[in-house]
């Protein structure tokens, strides 16, 4: 063996390091789980306005919020079972979504709860940290369309800053149906058809 | 003139299909055959003889289990496969310095 063959050696090396890292599975699940869970939300707060029940809107949210961090525990561990590798970037595009998912609760439960965070920025909030998201998963993914998602999340944020109003909430369910449950859809339906379970 | 010394590389990783294999698994936790398969685009009676090559020599571990009713195989450097990919690449790379 000579130097060159070393070299041709550790570039191939390399490059099934680089090939493989770069591999991530992304089924659209957690997308479809936390959009539903946050429309149903938004809709008892609505019935919970109209029909003047006055329930706190804490009492909403938590038991929703449990139920979603529940099922993800129980979507995760069935998705790490389907996993065929659990490479590098696997590990970033989850770690990302479990700290924002933990984000939310701190700056829209806890944040609301000690007036840190006014009700009418909640939805901007969450705008924020789902542009976030989207944007990491574009990055991952070298996927156009995701980045674009981010960049409609965040013009949402800064609109919703701007024109805060009655009208936020309803605009984040139809945002999230939007921008959260069809991607997720899509994204489910394209990773059904590729993997075939 | 260098002191390198090919014999001195170990010929269990020193194929490219057993190579590209612990380059794979030296990245992830446990890697499914079908992954690896689709990695190395290699076919599966190929890659079975190397993956048991590399089983004997112990570097490294087989897991079987059910996903799904399907059978799924993933496999997993061990401490001793990650140490030898290690002195592999040291070598190689000792020998490009020189």
């Amino acid at each position: 063996m000579d130097q060159s063959k070393a070299m041709e050696e550790i570039t191939f090396i390399k490059k099934v390091i680089t090939d493989s890292q770069q591999i991530f599975v992304n089924n659209g699940r957690q997308y479809i789980l936390w959009s539903s869970l946050a429309i149903l939300g938004i809709l008892l707060k609505y019935i919970n306005d109209l029909t003047k029940i006055s329930i706190s809107a804490l009492w909403i949210w938590i038991p929703i919020l449990f139920i979603g961090w529940l099922s993800t525990f129980i979507l995760k561990k069935r998705f790490y079972k389907e996993l065929p590798a659990k490479t590098f970037v696997q590990k970033i595009f989850d770690g990302s979504w479990t700290a924002l998912a933990v984000a939310f609760p701190i700056l829209c439960l806890v944040g609301f709860y000690t007036h840190a965070i006014q009700p009418w920025a909640v939805p901007s909030v969450i705008a924020t940290i789902f542009g976030c998201g989207y944007f990491i998963t574009g990055i991952l993914s070298d996927s156009l369309w995701i980045k674009l998602l981010a960049v409609c999340w965040w013009i949402f944020a800064i609109v919703m800053f701007l024109i805060p109003g009655e009208h936020s909430v309803p605009l984040l369910g139809l945002m999230l149906i939007l921008f959260q449950l069809i991607p997720g859809i899509l994204i489910y339906v394209r990773w059904k058809k590729k993997t075939g379970i | 003139m260098t002191d390198f010394n090919y014999r001195k590389l170990d010929e269990i990783i020193h194929s490219r299909i057993r190579l590209a294999v612990m380059a794979i698994l030296i990245n992830v936790e446990e890697a499914e055959f079908l992954f690896l398969r689709k990695q190395i685009n290699t076919t599966d009676g190929n890659l079975s003889i190397h993956l048991k090559k590399l089983e004997e020599a112990g570097y490294i571990a087989v897991k079987k289990s059910f996903v799904n009713r399907k059978p799924v195989t993933a496999y997993r450097l061990t401490d001793k496969g990650k140490n030898a990919f290690r002195n592999y690449i040291n070598h190689l790379e000792g020998f490009i310095k020189k």
